[in-house]
């Protein structure tokens, strides 16, 4: 019989981590043919294929899905500043009862190691029109996000330097703020809703 | 489910009800409703020309039940004339009944002069202030026919919405402007304050307002009132069938309590027309014209087939929302003599895959289809006008001008439905068609996601896909230098190339989704469906609303564990998937490291929005859709609306209108209720063949 097909994914990987300071990240399992992948083992390798977390993925399903069974695993940034590249592994199942095995399976990730960032960015958003705030927007330095709260307000640490700001929010274009930043600064974001045509305009 | 076909049959189709000849039915004269009277007794004649059969006779016989049939119907039964209107749905109205009911027409209409002087409607419903100042409605005939032959006006497509219009038809368009205000007042359409102008209206003056009724105990047309129930705004998630799409506040162009769309407008059109006794006879397609000798003399009458509808729940024959003058008749194939002249209203050829495709080869995929399907059924919009006139010599106008507008073929918002130009939902019959109503992300929830082609590929920058650009009537800021009333037509520096170059903003994202891609297979080489691949963090950050009745197991939004699950999900229950998405795995990690990069050189998303990995489960699908709306080719009319043939000779007793007449480069219902006004005038004094 043939063996089943293992499907790998990884999530909850922070955007950031100072150098060697420890994480949590999510390794789902899932057989492609719904066979349950409870147990199974898991191994976190880095670029050199060295073994840096490992553990089983438990019984219960990742909610929302069918069969996805998950691992909760512990890592460790690398030391050097950095994109660094990373494989969670699978190895082969097991045969079943009927004789069918499980395939071995991998994915790639990345860990990002920096230093925490110098400068403080506060980020006021607002309603171009209104000027009312707007909580719930979306706040981005690349790699940094926060969300804004009940008063539009969002902090973000940065490093100094070039930035590139972005503000989103539901219904809005995006907000859009290129510069430099070598101390702690405020910026106000006017957000424009999205006044694409409506159905009725176009309807009509 | 039909599976990977080219053309699905997506409803019910005639099955033992066929068979009835026609000496059975002029036996039994098969009618229902008022006005029977107009109907022969017999349901026959004979052509003095032809010899031909006949199963029904009226003067005039309108082929299409939406704004320019029902317009041209009421108007000719004014007239004096019988009238019947067949349509190939099974509820009057057209597309009509679907829209924003926003009629733009202007030349110093009443309406124009109502708002100029602050006065209210006559009923005293409106009473919030004009929206529109005084010299914004200061109009006349000459600047409206100025306007819309202004050969001046580019818009930010870089498109001439007025620079090809057919000059006799438009003349009397704007000539008859206002005399077909006042003619839809006094047919209890009920207009708000005038707001703005409708693409293709011109862009001198305000010229368009919207259609209103109150809220009320019950729904009476004569009263102006309609129930919650009724406009769809009791119940955020349910339609009525009188109205299929929910109507919209209207307190800013009325008064508080007022509601707006279409379904002010066409059943009130409907409930005057049935009341003045125009005859309708619904589930009947217009299929070809009858005319005295193949290419000459006059046309006598029309055929029709029998179309029924069968409710997608229930299976039994779905029933118009009101029964009045219906003549119930259920043979195969018909003929109607029409004594004095038919009108063409059938509608555009938008639904028509294969004749819209003449103007984009790649809107021959079938996977896209017009606008209001489940409402009009496989056959609406399917060129039935055109292709029933080139049969007996017609001539054709304003083909290219399917290439001017935003509003012909163009990406949807609305994902997760194959009808996303509407915002039906579950209480209208019809809705059983759609299945779901799709999730309207706006062009900001293009951030969200990364779209991919039907082998799992991206193909444009997602932030840049749904933008259109266009545009080009009053108030018209950025498309010329000089806004509203400061307007200058016919200034050769409204199209200077400096300028252009300046305000043009077409992104073209639509025509990348409709290329051809390495899925794309002989001999049309369809581009195939196009997919919004997510995660559940997108779905949290945006909260979408990722149930019924917005999305539903019809094969237009899937859900999976891994993202090879949900290719494989899309390959087997999507209609139209017609290859594996063989790439979506690779296209998701690539897309996953440009986020962690920060950089996609593929299409420099990270100069337009933010990005985000795409890596939670569980992952999801919905269907992207191009849809084309309305059309803009058509017969070839002059000023009393006569077709015209190929070597330029009016046909006599064939009259065409609306979308089945081209030359005029307007979006929207104003255009289609002048033609008819028109038509109906023209129509109603023809001689009667005795």
């Amino acid at each position: 019989m043939e063996a089943h097909a293992t499907r790998v994914v990884v999530w909850d990987v922070p955007v950031a981590v100072e150098p060697g300071a420890a994480f949590r990240i999510k390794v789902g399992v899932k057989c492609a043919a719904d066979c349950s992948s409870a147990g199974r083992p898991v191994e976190i390798r880095d670029a050199q294929g060295h073994v840096v977390a490992s553990g089983c993925v438990g019984e219960v399903s990742w909610p929302g899905t069918s069969a996805l069974h998950y691992a909760e695993l512990e890592l460790r940034a690398p030391s050097v500043e950095g994109l660094h590249a990373c494989e969670a592994h699978v190895a082969a199942g097991a045969e079943l009862a009927g004789g069918a095995a499980h395939e071995a399976a991998s994915t790639r990730f990345q860990i990002r190691a920096a230093r925490a960032p110098e400068c403080r960015l506060r980020v006021i958003a607002v309603d171009a029109r209104s000027h009312a705030p707007v909580p719930g927007a979306r706040v981005v330095v690349h790699p940094y996000r926060a969300l804004t709260n009940a008063e539009g307000i969002a902090e973000l640490r940065v490093p100094k330097g070039a930035y590139r700001l972005f503000v989103t929010g539901r219904d809005r274009f995006p907000f859009r703020s290129d510069g430099e930043i070598d101390a702690d600064v405020t910026i106000e974001a006017e957000l424009d809703e999205d006044f694409g045509p409506s159905d009725a305009e176009l309807w009509s | 489910m039909a599976k990977k076909n080219e053309t699905v049959a997506d409803e019910p189709k005639l099955g033992d009800e066929k068979g009835v000849s026609r000496r059975d039915l002029l036996k039994s004269g098969a009618v229902a409703g008022i006005g029977a009277a107009a109907l022969l007794e017999a349901g026959c004649t004979q052509s003095q020309s032809a010899e031909l059969a006949w199963d029904y006779d009226f003067d005039v016989v309108v082929a299409g039940g939406g704004c320019a049939g029902l317009t041209a119907a009421i108007r000719a039964r004014d007239l004096g004339a019988t009238v019947l209107v067949v349509d190939q749905n099974f509820d009057v109205g057209g597309r009509m009944i679907h829209s924003g009911s926003f009629v733009s027409l202007g030349g110093g209409d009443p309406l124009q002069q109502r708002d100029m002087k602050g006065h209210s409607d006559k009923e005293g419903f409106v009473t919030s202030p004009p929206v529109e100042g005084p010299e914004e409605l200061d109009d006349s005939v000459e600047l409206l026919f100025t306007d819309i032959t202004d050969w001046s006006i580019v818009n930010r497509r870089a498109e001439t919405p007025y620079r090809y219009n057919e000059r006799e038809m438009v003349r009397a368009w704007a000539e008859n402007c206002p005399p077909t205000r006042q003619f839809l007042m006094d047919n209890y359409v009920r207009f708000g304050r005038i707001n703005g102008t409708h693409e293709g209206g011109g862009m001198s003056r305000a010229r368009g307002a919207v259609c209103f009724l109150m809220l009320g105990d019950k729904t009476d047309i004569k009263a102006g009132t309609v129930t919650a129930e009724d406009a769809g705004v009791a119940d955020p998630e349910r339609t009525s069938q009188f109205a299929p799409v929910q109507m919209n506040i209207a307190s800013r162009f009325v008064q508080q309590g007022a509601v707006s769309n279409g379904a002010a407008l066409a059943r009130c059109l409907e409930f005057s027309a049935r009341e003045k006794g125009v005859q309708f006879m619904l589930f009947r397609k217009f299929t070809d014209l009858v005319r005295e000798q193949p290419f000459a003399g006059r046309v006598i009458g029309l055929e029709a087939t029998y179309s029924p509808r069968m409710h997608p729940e229930t299976g039994e024959l779905m029933r118009s929302l009101w029964q009045n003058g219906n003549v119930e008749e259920k043979r195969d194939t018909i003929r109607i003599r029409a004594r004095k002249a038919v009108i063409l209203a059938s509608g555009g050829h938008s639904g028509n895959p294969e004749v819209r495709s003449m103007f984009y080869p790649a809107m021959r995929e079938p996977a896209f289809p017009t606008s209001g399907l489940s409402l009009q059924g496989p056959n609406g919009q399917d060129a039935s006008a055109m292709i029933a006139g080139l049969k007996i010599g017609a001539n054709l106008a304003g083909m290219q001008q399917n290439l001017g507008s935003a509003a012909t073929y163009h990406l949807s918002t609305r994902l997760g439905t194959r009808d996303a130009y509407t915002d039906m939902m579950p209480g209208h019959p019809t809705f059983g068609f759609r299945g779901s109503a799709g999730v309207n992300v706006g062009t900001a929830g293009f951030e969200e996601f990364i779209a991919v082609n039907q082998v799992g590929k991206r193909f444009f920058n997602e932030v840049r896909l749904p933008r259109r650009g266009g545009g080009g009537q009053y108030p018209g800021g950025g498309v010329a230098p000089h806004a509203g009333i400061e307007h200058k037509p016919t200034d050769w520096r409204n199209c200077r190339s400096e300028w252009i170059k300046q305000m043009y903003s077409y992104e073209h994202g639509c025509d990348a989704a409709l290329a051809v891609n390495e899925g794309s297979q002989a001999p049309h080489y369809y581009s195939g469906p196009m997919w919004a691949i997510f995660d559940q963090d997108a779905d949290e950050r945006a909260k979408w609303e990722l149930r019924f009745p917005y999305v539903a197991d019809n094969g237009y939004y899937f859900k999976a564990d891994t993202i090879e699950e949900l290719a494989a999900k899309i390959e087997k229950g999507h209609e139209f998937q017609r290859v594996p998405l063989k790439h979506l795995a690779a296209t998701v990690a690539q897309w996953n490291g440009y986020v962690d990069a920060n950089k996609d050189p593929d299409f420099e998303r990270e100069a337009d929005a933010p990005m985000h990995r795409i890596v939670k489960p569980p992952f999801h699908a919905l269907a992207i859709m191009v849809v084309w709306h309305d059309s803009y080719g058509g017969l070839r009319v002059n000023g009393k609306h006569q077709v015209i043939d190929m070597r330029g000779q009016v046909i006599p007793g064939l009259y065409a209108g609306g979308e089945a007449a081209g030359g005029f480069q307007k979006h929207g219902l104003g255009k289609g209720h002048v033609h008819g006004f028109i038509a109906g005038t023209n129509a109603a004094a023809e001689p009667s063949a005795s």
